[in-house]
């Protein structure tokens, strides 16, 4: 009894403590590394190079495994592998560009180009030496960050490497951010002031191949893609400045590894920890664009709907001063007449003539609807916001007079006071 | 040249200057000395090398031939004394950076890699703001400004670089008429202060008022000289004047024959069998 209670609720804690936090931690290193590269990627418009990267290093993985092998050290770990797949990366970008510049190809196509070239001749080298090696392509694909486990509570082989990587990036965007913002956002402002374009592109793309393939044993080159662009493109989602678009990145790639994780482990999902990391940062993305706080879905709503009232709103006063005789004490409105002159739905007019009277605009009596000394005033502004407008059409834009009625019964919304002073010095209101 | 001549050398020198995109020539032998502290305007019809003038003096386009000298030296030696207004269009106005941003960035080239953007950097950055009006939207993305505003910004980000020469690429491209007003009397300001300006500029009918020299350009020099000498039918028909020149033509030919193809033209010149 207390011996299974133990294994339900004691042991996979204990399994957490040895075996969980060091495979978040890896988790993390591998998308903050990835997602602080993709922003700038995403902000130059070079997402899809990410992925032309990550398939395009397959031959310098091999080549390096090769390598490693023939000094007898062959390991997925070697540094040879790291190096030879930089090296290809680097490759890769320039005939990216070499394309680009000397045909008619463009980008895209340039891209096509190259990185599907350097993957084939890196599955070939893969199938014409994969008897000699120990090499599993599954898993550069795919990766498998259970690869790093090591039951024994020290930490996973490909931790310390990625440390490293995570601390120079962070130290290269905090020394190079000057030189990256200009040669992003004007080159040819960079170029006039003497700043290399050449070499802020090309140390990214070392960058961002360095990182793709140390991350390759965690997360594999198709999921290293999704952990490089989704974090950047959601932190945009909520800021305008490039530096905090920064700091979102990291939390959300945070975030996203431990809801990856828990996915993961927790649940009953129970699938590659690095596909749920992946799922996990496109759940943010997704609620990232339902709720961010101008870019979002839910607040451009919200401003939409704030609008439409008020017009609804203005509309009901300006219908109510129209229905109301010119009189020292005028009689109230029928309701039914007001909704019929505004077709507004009964529930409708329910719901505007709430929101009036919790305004203060008007009062609803037996007799019907009047509008409080608040409501008489906002009327007269509409009306003559609405006979300025009409006014200005007709004397400065030649409009005949049918033209303009409906012009100014869209624009009156819209006319604050400093502009209707602008337009209509002296024009009175009725 | 002596050490003391290079004081009186011009604001900006061109020499012989041909420039090709694409092995098609676009500017041919141009050669040019602007005195310094002058405002001078660069006019001529589309496709006559204006842009690309001014880009390959910033050295941002390879040179087929000639040289180019700022103040008596080659560009690279120069380039804090020469601010560079590019087309608005060149650059991606949705990019998450605010106004101040951008005029911070006329900065970069005045501090080394490993120094930080200072206090006294920010005080010039609000200083130009300010003279072109926008210190009040110093905190906004660029993207919510209007047209004619991203203009000012990107001359507020030429003055912070408080050059001596400036370059500026149709500055009043889709601008609004307070807004041309207002980077009109700027430039005369720089002009007053000793700076030289080159503008390179759309509209004839405002040319002639707005510049005290005018480069006439299309594809080749036409003219250049104080406004009053160069504005003139004889001299605007040469620069505007109906068909494709010869120039074109050449240059058309130029760029088959490095494509292969063998052609004569209409009036009898055969491309070269090889360049």
């Amino acid at each position: 009894m207390f011996e299974s209670l133990h294994n339900i609720f004691i042991l996979p804690w204990q399994d957490a403590r040895l075996v969980f936090w060091p495979l978040i931690l890896q988790g993390m290193l591998v998308s903050c590394a990835l997602g602080l590269l993709g922003c700038f990627l995403v902000v130059r418009g070079m997402s899809l190079l990410g992925d032309a990267l990550s398939h395009a290093v397959l031959p310098g993985i091999v080549i390096g495994f090769l390598v490693a092998n023939h000094f007898g050290t062959a390991s997925l770990h070697s540094p040879w592998i790291l190096v030879g797949a930089t090296a290809m990366g680097l490759v890769a970008a320039v005939l990216v560009e070499l394309v680009r510049k000397q045909s008619r190809v463009k980008e895209d196509a340039s891209l096509g180009i190259v990185f599907t070239t350097l993957f084939a001749f890196g599955v070939i080298l893969v199938s014409r030496y994969a008897g000699q090696a120990d090499l599993d392509p599954g898993c550069v694909l795919y990766g498998n960050i259970e690869y790093f486990t090591s039951l024994d509570g020290s930490l996973p082989d490909g931790v310390i490497p990625m440390a490293v990587i995570l601390s120079l990036l962070v130290l290269g965007i905090i020394v190079f951010y000057r030189p990256l913002l200009i040669t992003t956002f004007d080159p040819s402002l960079a170029v006039s002031v003497g700043i290399a374009v050449g070499v802020a592109h090309y140390g990214l793309m070392t960058a961002l191949s360095l990182t793709i393939v140390a991350s390759f044993e965690a997360v594999g080159a198709i999921l290293a893609v999704g952990l490089l662009i989704v974090p950047g493109a959601t932190a945009r989602l909520w800021t305008d400045k490039l530096g905090r678009m920064l700091w979102f990145t990291v939390a959300f790639s945070i975030v996203s590894t431990l809801a990856g994780y828990w996915l993961s482990h927790r649940s009953n999902l129970n699938s590659s920890a690095g596909a749920c990391i992946a799922a996990a940062g496109f759940g943010m993305f997704v609620v990232s664009w339902l709720i961010a706080p101008h870019a979002g879905l839910l607040s451009r709503w919200l401003v939409r709907r704030r609008l439409r009232r008020k017009i609804e709103l203005e509309n009901l006063i300006k219908t109510i001063g129209e229905l109301t005789p010119v009189a020292a004490n005028p009689p109230a409105v029928d309701a039914e007449a007001l909704r019929r002159e505004l077709h507004f739905t009964p529930g409708q007019l329910r719901r505007v003539l709430d929101r009036a009277t919790t305004a203060g605009l008007l009062e609803t009596s037996a007799a019907g609807i009047t509008l409080t000394t608040t409501g008489k005033a906002r009327q007269q502004r509409l009306a003559h916001a609405h006979l300025a407008w009409e006014a200005y059409l007709q004397e400065h834009l030649g409009l005949p007079a049918d033209h303009v009625h409906d012009a100014a019964e869209w624009i009156e919304h819209y006319l604050h006071t400093d502009k209707l002073a602008a337009i209509a010095p002296a024009t009175e209101p009725r | 040249m002596n050490a003391l001549s290079t004081s009186d050398a011009p604001a900006m020198e061109v020499h012989d200057l041909t420039v090709s995109y694409h092995r098609r020539p676009v500017l041919w032998n141009v050669d040019l000395a602007v005195p310094a502290g002058t405002l001078v305007g660069i006019v001529g019809p589309n496709g006559a090398g204006k842009s690309t003038l001014i880009k390959a003096v910033m050295g941002l386009l390879p040179l087929s031939s000639g040289w180019v000298q700022v103040f008596g030296s080659p560009i690279d030696t120069m380039r804090k004394k020469v601010a560079y207004v590019p087309q608005r269009e060149s650059v991606d106005w949705t990019f998450p950076v605010t106004a101040m941003d951008v005029v911070l960035m006329g900065r970069f080239g005045h501090v080394r890699w490993w120094q930080r953007i200072g206090r006294h950097d920010r005080e010039i950055a609000r200083e130009s703001l300010a003279k072109v009006g926008m210190l009040g939207f110093a905190d906004r993305q660029i993207s919510n400004l209007s047209g004619g505003q991203q203009q000012r910004v990107f001359l507020a980000r030429a003055l912070a670089q408080q050059s001596d020469l400036y370059l500026m690429d149709e500055p009043f491209a889709g601008v609004d008429a307070a807004t041309e007003s207002a980077i009109m009397t700027l430039l005369q300001e720089l002009r007053t202060a000793g700076k030289t300006v080159l503008v390179v500029h759309h509209d004839l009918q405002t040319a002639e008022q707005y510049f005290d020299m005018l480069i006439l350009l299309n594809m080749r020099l036409v003219a250049f000289g104080p406004t009053a000498e160069v504005f003139t039918p004889t001299l605007l028909q040469q620069t505007y004047g109906g068909r494709l020149t010869i120039l074109s033509e050449v240059a058309d030919a130029v760029a088959r024959a490095e494509r292969g193809e063998k052609e004569t033209l209409r009036n009898g010149i055969t491309t070269p069998e090889k360049l």
